[in-house]
């Protein structure tokens, strides 16, 4: 399984093109972070509109990737939610610690 | 429907030859056939009548086929509809299966054979609103399901009753996800915490590539038979106005953690590498609790 990067000026986009509750959906979306990381940017943008269901493993290697970010001064972004992530991410207050890239 | 008939079927085609062709075959069967030239009226006989089956044209002059189905769908969700052409492309055929056509068949239609296939169609139908109609009667049900390790680690394990519980409109979908994942969270923390016995704080030890040292405990202890052998017992049952759902582990136990949240703060929550399965557990059911030991998670989903 792997998930599309894109670099697009000083930002990385990485779209998430499955449920994000597996160990081979976090292993693409380790892959995928390091991809844009390894590139330098430190904006990076994360496309969840494929996602339906993001379980607790899944939220875990977000949360890697945005301390990874943070410890850089990067920024983790996610783009606007909607549905059952949205509720998701809401409840674990997530929505507060992710800025939305519009 | 009439009670002498197979079935009432409404067909929507423009082309003249195959309308009639359609009426003397179905009708020669023992089926009620409606048709229409004009798919705007077809739509309109499709929303204010009880069809068994909606067969379309693709490529019609007023409203094609994809937008009849469309509109169909949206009108009455739960309606049977295929397709037939003699024409369009691939892009077509995709769009028309995802809009919810359940079969799409080339012309010249051999009538027969597109007979067996109607009749396999309404029959499937029948049987669903039936199983529908029985399961909103149901009273009580349980079931038992066991588990090693090693399967729930690889396979997606689901717990069917959430399924039916959507298609007999018992739960809608955004309850049905959320079920999923509080069930699939409660699935996890017992294989996890239980079976295999892996440390949380590991979640947060990473090497320099990132991979996590909880994954690599996690990979070893399942091809380990001591942890990878432990069974994980599924017990669910519903009743009418909730579901319950047991999962036992076959570790050695734990002090079951502090159900209260609100305890932690916002900063807590969000960053630290676990304690986010209890949390969703907690905002998806209505109550969770463990047994003294550990051992058993009991969630409690109250669904009227």
């Amino acid at each position: 399984m792997e998930y599309p990067t894109e670099i697009n000026g000083d930002k990385g986009y990485i779209k998430i093109t499955s449920d994000l509750d597996t160990e081979q959906s976090g292993e693409a979306l380790r892959k995928a972070f390091n991809d844009v990381f390894d590139q330098g940017k430190r904006t990076i943008i994360l496309d969840l509109n494929e996602v339906q269901i993001i379980n607790s493993y899944g939220i875990g290697k977000i949360l890697m990737c945005y301390k990874r970010l943070k410890a850089e001064n990067g920024v983790l972004m996610v783009k606007p939610l909607q549905g059952f992530i949205k509720e998701t991410f809401e409840l674990l207050l997530l929505d507060r610690l992710l800025p939305i890239d519009q | 429907m009439l009670s002498d008939s197979n079935g009432r079927i409404l067909l929507v085609e423009d082309d003249e030859l195959t309308r009639e062709a359609f009426e003397l075959y179905f009708s020669q069967h023992g089926w009620q056939l409606d048709s229409f030239a004009d798919g705007n009226q077809g739509l309109k006989a499709a929303i204010d009548n009880d069809y068994d089956l909606v067969i379309t044209d693709l490529q019609m002059p007023e409203i094609s086929g994809i937008e009849l189905l469309k509109k169909i769908s949206q009108a009455k969700p739960n309606q049977t509809v295929m397709a037939i052409s003699g024409g369009g492309t691939f892009e077509d055929v995709v769009a028309l299966l995802r809009g919810g056509a359940v079969d799409f068949v080339r012309k010249p239609v051999n009538l027969p054979q597109l007979q067996q296939t109607i009749t396999k169609l309404v029959s499937c139908a029948k049987e669903e609103e039936f199983e529908n109609t029985i399961y909103n009667h149901i009273q009580y049900e349980e079931t038992q399901h066991s588990f090693s390790s090693l399967e729930i680690a690889t396979k997606r394990v689901s717990l069917p009753i959430i399924n039916r519980l959507l298609h007999s409109k018992i739960i809608d979908k955004q309850m049905s996800l959320r079920l999923k994942l509080a069930f699939q969270e409660a699935l996890v923390n017992s294989l996890e915490h239980g079976n295999l016995e892996l440390n949380s704080n590991w979640k947060d030890e990473f090497d320099q590539e990132g991979n996590d040292h909880f994954s690599h405990m996690k990979k070893e202890r399942l091809n380990d038979t001591k942890y990878a052998q432990r069974k994980i017992l599924l017990t669910s049952i519903y009743q009418q106005d909730k579901l319950i759902v047991k999962i036992k582990n076959e570790g050695p136990g734990f002090t079951p953690p502090c159900l209260n949240i609100e305890k932690d703060s916002l900063n807590e929550i969000s960053t630290r590498g676990y304690g986010r399965g209890l949390t969703i557990l907690l905002g998806m059911l209505d109550q969770i609790s463990y047994s003294q030991d550990g051992t058993e998670l009991t969630l409690i989903k109250k669904l009227k």
